[in-house]
């Protein structure tokens, strides 16, 4: 009993910060955008979360500030993104900045080789009244530090959006840009703030691997979070109700590597877990998205049809109108758009 | 004959609903004066239409009515006070909807979801669907269109999309309707339908803007046409002023006529020969079997679906083939690779020339050497030879009159005419012996399609084989020695052309067989 407690209450832990970065990949995706710069928006989070929590003595102003330095980057893909810049790119070149900026920044200034630790409390856990009181949950589920609760009311939160007005046009605009902006709606600007909300989204799990769990910055320490957030994403088909699922099967793929190591199993083994958990999930994906026909519309002719519908039999007293058009430039028939 | 509609208000008296005055757009990317000082009125409930070739000025002139362009110079009026309009909200604002050409519609939303984007009912804080249905329910009901209002858009048949476009525009209380070549994506009963909701929304007091380059309808239905060359109004008439082939002069400028193939050719020895090809999607209804001649057309006709896509896709190496042989100059191409049957002979013209024809990204002169570029005219040592290259699309754009391009430039930009100039004009370029040609002038403009088929009927007297699938019979019977007619993935035919008439034809498409 205690040994499962003990890998559930991990799983927890190690979700936490996924959930933040499938969120961030969701809501850009949802967007129209693909936010691949999601893990230096992370690192970039952790190292100044723990950075501001030092100097002010408070680890919330620490999450604040991390959270600012992600909007900070999403604000530069945001710049980036109006002047056409590839986004892709971009992210490539953000992700190595980051992680090299950060090495040197604590090298140079804060004496530390590959590791920072002030000395600077957590965030606080915080008890959550009758919570505890319920048995084996209650003392799963309680104790957390602000953080963790946040992650999983994010993803409520997102739903509930997505069934305002506001939410609904983000849909919009990020699945047929052309229709909203014809409807009048302001695509840029969306995206926009959709790319800045997702990157304080990011950094805020940042800010738990530092400020919320270890007190400490090290040299990556976001470890690829921000990447398995994406596929995460992915994996719950961006859909926020699927969220929480696909990256806690992620944080629990991460627990139970931490876990087999007490067992004499390879580390180099264990470690692949998460890693490994992710490749599976995106072939299935991929294969999901195949059987839809979605990889064959790409070189198939009238591809912007969906291929059930190109087969659809034609009824006969249209055939019949067909032959009856008299003169020689009257009408085209549908295959597909022009 | 429809439910009742209801009536807009007017704008004052004598004063126009719409009014253009000396509107002009100058694109100094591509350095085309796409609209010249133009100017006209609209009338509340009156259809004008707008007729003119492709790449005239036309889609410009409703793209800065819509605020997608600003204009240069010029200004437009709203019932009689001047308008800025710099974006489609303006628009909207001012009482202008559009129905584009391509749907813009979002296609997970619902029909209600689509037409109430950007002003959805809310309740209690959150979008309210029950209200979005039952707003969009009456308004459909009221204005005599049918639809099922929670249907996903992107399930929906291309003729209701459209009608979803046009409730969009009456959902934002447009008074001016414009109409952007709204029948290109229809099929004749669909666009019979239009043409009637057109005419019903215009004796609700809205004025209606018909882009078009189809003479027939555009002659059914406006009260006025005005005609544009190159960016600027060459003519107005009113209804009944001129006929088709009037119209289409004062349109291209010269007289245009039908091209027809001769005759007296005398076609020898088979090019393309397809032996019970069973094709994918029609699993087991007939198999399709025919002969192709060297220096003939070979039609075939059928209503769109029947199979025609599946049937050149096979030939093209596209599809495999799930039965049958393929033979092309006597050799066995079924199942060879695309590249291997065009390096056998074979010239594909594709009957989607912005997504398979032609990469819209690229320049001019990479699509024009983009199925040859392995070829050593065009690569030595696998480095491309870009002087080569660059003559030839010259040379193409020369020959075949590509108007306002240039060798680096980006084909995006190009009207439909010229984007299949560029498409045939690489085709026939490799000395094909048979030349696929799908839907060859699909969404062309008279002039274009002149072009089209004049250039396909040398091509056959020069000897090359030309298979042409298309769904309009008209096409079909002007340009085809033979005529076979495709009816569910089976090929009926093919028959000689004085063996066979329209009525024939019809039925063969209608039924598949004859009747008794």
């Amino acid at each position: 009993m205690n040994v499962v407690a003990d890998f559930l209450n991990s799983g927890i832990r190690m979700t936490t910060p996924i959930l933040f970065a499938a969120i961030a990949s969701l809501i850009s995706a949802r967007a129209g955008i693909l936010n691949l710069a999601i893990e230096s928006k992370v690192l970039l989070g952790s190292f100044t979360g723990i950075l501001v929590a030092a100097w002010t003595g408070s680890p919330l102003a620490g999450v604040l500030a991390a959270s600012l330095s992600g909007a900070l980057i999403g604000a530069i893909m945001a710049l980036a993104h109006r002047f056409e810049v590839d986004l892709v790119v971009l992210a490539i070149g953000l992700n190595i900045l980051v992680l090299q900026l950060t090495v040197f920044l604590m090298r140079s200034f804060l004496g530390g080789v590959g590791t920072y630790k002030p000395d600077v409390s957590t965030l606080t856990p915080i008890t959550v009244p009758l919570l505890g009181d319920l048995p084996f949950v209650g003392h799963l589920l309680n104790r957390w530090n602000v953080l963790v609760y946040a992650a999983f009311l994010l993803v409520g939160l997102l739903a509930l959006w997505f069934r305002t007005r506001a939410g609904r046009h983000l849909l919009a605009v990020g699945e047929a840009p052309g229709a909203a902006a014809s409807s009048g709606l302001p695509v840029a600007r969306t995206q926009v703030l959709a790319l800045i909300v997702a990157g304080a989204i990011a950094g805020l799990g940042g800010s738990f691997l530092s400020v919320g769990d270890l007190g400490m910055f090290t040299r990556n320490m976001s470890a690829d979070r921000g990447w398995i957030g994406i596929t995460a994403a992915l994996l719950a088909l961006n859909r926020p109700g699927l969220l929480i699922p696909a990256a806690g099967v992620f944080g629990l793929a991460s627990a139970a590597s931490i876990r087999l190591q007490q067992f004499d199993v390879p580390a180099s083994l264990t470690q692949f877990l998460p890693q490994g958990a992710a490749f599976v999930a995106l072939v299935l994906v991929g294969l999901r998205a195949r059987s839809r026909g979605r990889f064959l519309q790409l070189w198939r002719s009238s591809s912007r049809i969906p291929l059930s519908r190109r087969r659809a039999p034609v009824p006969v007293d249209e055939a019949v109108s067909t032959t009856e058009v008299e003169p020689a430039s009257a009408a085209t028939t549908r295959t597909g758009p022009p | 004959m429809r439910s009742a509609r209801t009536p807009v208000d007017a704008p004052p008296p004598d004063t126009p609903r719409l009014e253009l005055r000396g509107l002009r757009k100058y694109f100094a990317s591509t350095g085309v004066l796409a609209v010249a000082d133009v100017s006209f009125a609209v009338q509340p409930g009156e259809i004008v239409a707008i007729i003119g070739e492709n790449g005239t000025g036309k889609s410009t002139l409703m793209n800065l009515l819509f605020g997608i362009h600003e204009p240069d110079a010029g200004e437009i009026l709203v019932d009689g006070s001047p308008r800025t309009i710099t974006n489609p909200q303006d628009a909207i604002a001012a009482g202008l909807g559009m129905v584009h050409q391509h749907f813009e519609l979002v296609p997970s939303f619902t029909v209600a979801q689509n037409v109430l984007l950007g002003r959805e009912p809310v309740g209690r804080g959150l979008y309210d669907d029950r209200a979005a249905r039952a707003f969009v329910g009456t308004l459909a009901a009221r204005s005599g269109l049918s639809i099922d209002v929670s249907r996903r858009a992107g399930d929906l048949p291309i003729g209701a999309q459209q009608r979803v476009e046009i409730l969009k525009a009456l959902a934002a209380e447009a008074r001016t309707l414009i109409f952007d070549e709204p029948t290109a994506v229809l099929t004749p009963p669909e666009a019979e339908e239009l043409l009637v909701l057109v005419h019903d929304l215009a004796a609700t007091g809205r004025s209606i803007l018909f882009i078009s380059h189809k003479l027939p309808e555009v002659q059914a239905i406006a009260d006025r046409i005005i005609v544009m060359r190159r960016g600027e109004i060459v003519t107005t008439l009113q209804r009944g002023e001129a006929d088709q082939a009037e119209l289409a002069r004062l349109m291209v400028g010269r007289e245009v006529e039908q091209p027809r193939m001769s005759s007296d050719a005398s076609p020898q020895g088979t090019v393309l020969d397809l032996e019970g090809v069973r094709l994918p999607g029609h699993g087991g209804t007939g198999e399709a079997s025919l002969s192709l001649r060297k220096g003939e057309v070979l039609g075939i006709a059928g209503v769109s679906g029947n199979g025609q896509d599946e049937l050149i896709e096979a030939i093209a190496g596209l599809t495999p083939v799930e039965a049958g042989t393929v033979h092309l100059q006597g050799r066995d191409i079924t199942g060879a690779t695309p590249a291997a049957i065009r390096r056998a002979g074979l010239a594909h013209i594709a009957a989607d020339r912005m997504a398979v024809g032609l990469n819209l990204q690229a320049s001019l002169e990479e699509n024009a050497a983009a199925t040859a570029f392995r070829s050593p005219r065009f690569a030595r040592r696998g480095v491309v030879r870009r002087r080569e290259r660059r003559a030839f699309a010259r040379r193409l754009i020369e020959d075949y009159e590509v108007r306002g391009s240039a060798p680096t430039r980006a084909v995006r930009t190009l009207s439909g005419g010229n984007l299949q100039k560029i498409v045939i004009g690489r085709e026939l370029a490799g000395d094909p012996a048979v030349v696929l040609a799908n839907q060859p002038t699909r969404g062309l403009d008279v002039g274009s399609i002149e072009f089209v088929h004049r250039t396909l009927l040398q091509a056959c007297e020069a000897g090359v084989g030309v298979l042409l699938v298309s769904t309009e019979l008209d096409e079909v019977l002007a340009l085809s020695h033979r005529i076979a007619v495709m009816y569910q993935g089976r090929v009926i035919g093919p028959f000689a052309h004085d063996q066979i008439d329209r009525e024939r034809i019809g039925r063969l498409m209608a039924a598949g067989e004859e009747a008794a």
